[in-house]
């Protein structure tokens, strides 16, 4: 019996054995698997690590750094692991730190990471904390690299700087044809008044008088006998009123057609005088008169309203001074009445009257109005009519109105056009505060 | 239940009564298992049951006289097969309170398909613990047996009234246990 039960006892310990082994296979399959899981999980952690697209650092709570990524190996010019252990700071010298309260938040900032050789580069630097039971065990930190983005917001501001150039010498070029314009119109005046005042030189019959006063002296000795008896002296006196009347109507003439070339020459001087007030230095804000500069506008364009015969209805309502840059604000006002006078001249036939008002509206906003009676403006032209290049004009003046919207904006206002339709006539209206707040613009 | 047990219960047999008594019992018990018990393996409650019920009826004890000698026995044996789970703790109390949340969750995770009862605790006063015990398998005599070889493991006497029973018709057992110090 008691070698039988240890038979039975040694055989059941046996098949203990081979179960277990059994067991202990399946078992090691189950981890040689699992390890294998692991493994690619592994393999699959560090490509996504690879392959991101921040520069990453693990530290530990101490700051020191316990992993990178290659991406950050090879910004910075370190060889694999180069990194490890070292604090943090030698490679992100200003990167800010989170404070006790700041529970889950991530810190994102934009400062400069050193390279192996010491050299700075701007990144946009992403901070998070490892937490775990309310300690920090560790912080994580995505670093991108944003030079490439520094050097298009340079590119940027270069462009935007050439553009608003570009719009003020567009703008300027304006007033210099408004100018030229003026002038041209002017010196057409000039122009026929000289051509009279020669005319009436030419036609001064000082031949004649040479003619006269020659037969007068070859008849020096008996000049009664040639007045009285001389077929030829006889008709002296009669010749010498008729000459004394033309002298007379002709210096009157020539008088008047000088005082009126003096005029238009004064004209001139004022319309240069007025271009040279405008071309003061760029940005420079003053008090100004909103009525002092629409007149002032108004006497650069006094000939072609004069000979147009259009009719100026001004408005004036009591506003305060604003605090703006006179180039500014007599581009918008000289485009605004070309425009208008260029819009009644092309409507022939019709009694214009250009209104130009200015008044409050609320407390804090002034209006400028200038009203024509040309050619109006299609519903369909309204809103684009401020855009760059939109012209209706056969000169193509579009770039004036476009840039009288920049001028507004940059004053701290805006422009807008009303009209009923074509035929009607169109209103365009500055709209400033009245406080003259002008926006910094970029330089 | 775990082969694991199986083989305890085979040691407390072969102790008790002999080795030849366990072979007997084997012998007189149509097992649903045929081969030998090992530790990592599932087997079914019902051949426990049918091995209990043999040896009660063998030795002439009662099945809760033999649960609760089993548990005694039992609870050195767990101990040193896994002396993390006792070590750091030096009163019963603080121990107790680790089995549900601690222990028996651990042991589900090494032992594939261990299935443990649920410990709802009470803790009315620095000297007492009240554990309200849920089993499927109704092993509360099991349980005063494991309790004892805690007392004993630490050496501390826990006087323990059991105030209500799922063999007398409650839910759930509940034992209140006080510590002598
Ligand atoms: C080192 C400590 C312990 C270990 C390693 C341990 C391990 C186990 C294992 C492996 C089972 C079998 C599960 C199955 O076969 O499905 C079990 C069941 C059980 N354990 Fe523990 N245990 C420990 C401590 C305790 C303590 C201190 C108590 C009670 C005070 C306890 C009460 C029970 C009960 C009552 C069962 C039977 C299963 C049931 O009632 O459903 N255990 N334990």
């Amino acid at each position: 019996m008691s070698s039988d039960l240890t038979q039975r006892r040694l055989t059941r310990a046996q098949k203990k054995i081979e179960t277990l082994e059994r067991m202990i296979e399946d078992k090691t399959r189950e981890l040689f698997e699992a390890n294998e899981t692991l493994q690619a999980s592994n393999v699959f952690m560090s490509d996504v690590l690879r392959s991101m697209a921040g520069a990453l650092v693990v530290t530990d709570a101490q700051k020191n750094i316990e992993l990178t990524n290659s991406r950050l190996n090879s910004l910075l010019g370190y060889a694999e692991s180069e990194l490890l252990e070292k604090s943090v700071r030698t490679i992100l010298p200003q990167a800010g730190n989170f404070r006790a309260a700041d529970h889950d938040r991530i810190l994102e900032e934009e400062t400069v990471c050193i390279d192996k050789a010491g050299r700075k580069i701007p990144i946009l630097l992403t901070t998070s904390r490892v937490r775990s039971e309310d300690v920090d065990r560790g912080y994580i930190y995505v670093a991108i690299d944003i030079r490439d983005r520094k050097v298009a917001q340079a590119e940027l501001r270069e462009t935007q700087h050439q553009l608003v150039v570009a719009s003020r010498l567009a703008g300027m070029a304006e007033v210099a044809t408004g100018v030229l314009h003026n002038v041209g119109n002017v010196l057409n005046s000039v122009n026929v008044s000289a051509n009279i005042i020669l005319e009436g030189i030419e036609g001064s019959k000082a031949g004649a008088l040479r003619k006269l006063s020659d037969l007068v002296a070859q008849h020096e000795s008996r000049l009664g006998d040639f007045f009285s008896t001389d077929p030829k002296g006889k008709k002296i006196p009669a010749f010498l009123k008729g000459l004394a009347n033309h002298a007379e109507h002709n210096t009157a003439a020539l008088s008047d057609e000088t005082r009126a070339l003096i005029k238009n020459i004064d004209h001139i001087k004022t319309i240069v005088a007025s271009q040279q007030c405008v071309a003061r230095p760029l940005g420079a804000k003053e008090s100004l008169k909103l009525p002092d500069v629409v007149e002032a506008a108004l006497d650069m364009h006094e000939d072609s309203l004069a000979r147009s015969g259009i009719r100026v209805d001004r408005v004036y309502g009591d506003v305060p001074a604003v605090s703006m840059d006179r180039h500014k604000l007599m581009q918008v006002v000289i485009n605004f009445l070309s425009n208008a006078i260029q819009s009644m001249e092309a409507v022939r036939g019709k009694e214009h009257v250009l209104t130009i008002e200015i008044a409050k509206s609320g407390s804090d906003r002034i209006h400028l109005r200038v009203r024509d009676t040309g050619l109006g403006i299609d519903a369909e032209h309204l809103s684009k009519i401020f855009a760059h290049g939109f012209t209706t004009k056969k000169e193509g003046h579009g770039f004036g109105l476009h840039s009288s919207a920049n001028a507004a904006a940059e004053m701290g206002g805006r422009v807008y056009a009303e009209s009923l339709g074509l035929g009607e006539g169109a209103t365009f209206t500055l709209e400033l505060p009245a406080n003259g707040a002008q926006k910094n613009e970029a330089a | 239940m775990k082969g694991v047990i199986f083989n305890l219960f085979e040691g407390f047999v072969s102790e008790g009564w002999g080795e030849e008594a366990y072979e007997a019992l084997l012998d007189a018990c149509p097992l649903h298992t045929q081969e030998p018990f090992v530790g990592p393996g599932t087997y079914p409650d019902a051949d426990m049951i049918a091995l209990v019920t043999k040896a009660c009826e063998r030795f002439e004890v009662t099945a809760p006289d033999a649960l609760r000698a089993f548990g005694t026995y039992c609870f050195p044996q767990l101990a040193s097969k896994f002396p993390k789970f006792v070590q750091g703790y030096d009163h019963p109390k603080a121990f107790l309170m680790s089995v549900h949340d601690i222990i028996h969750v651990e042991v589900r995770k090494l032992f594939k398909d261990a299935v443990t009862p649920s410990f709802v605790y009470q803790d009315p006063a620095p000297d007492r613990l009240v554990i309200e015990y849920r089993s499927e398998r109704k092993l509360c005599y099991l349980m005063e047996g494991l309790l004892d070889g805690v007392s004993d493991h630490f050496s501390v006497a826990i006087d323990r009234v059991q105030t209500q029973c799922v063999h007398e018709g409650a839910d759930t057992c509940v034992f209140e246990l006080r510590f002598a110090e």
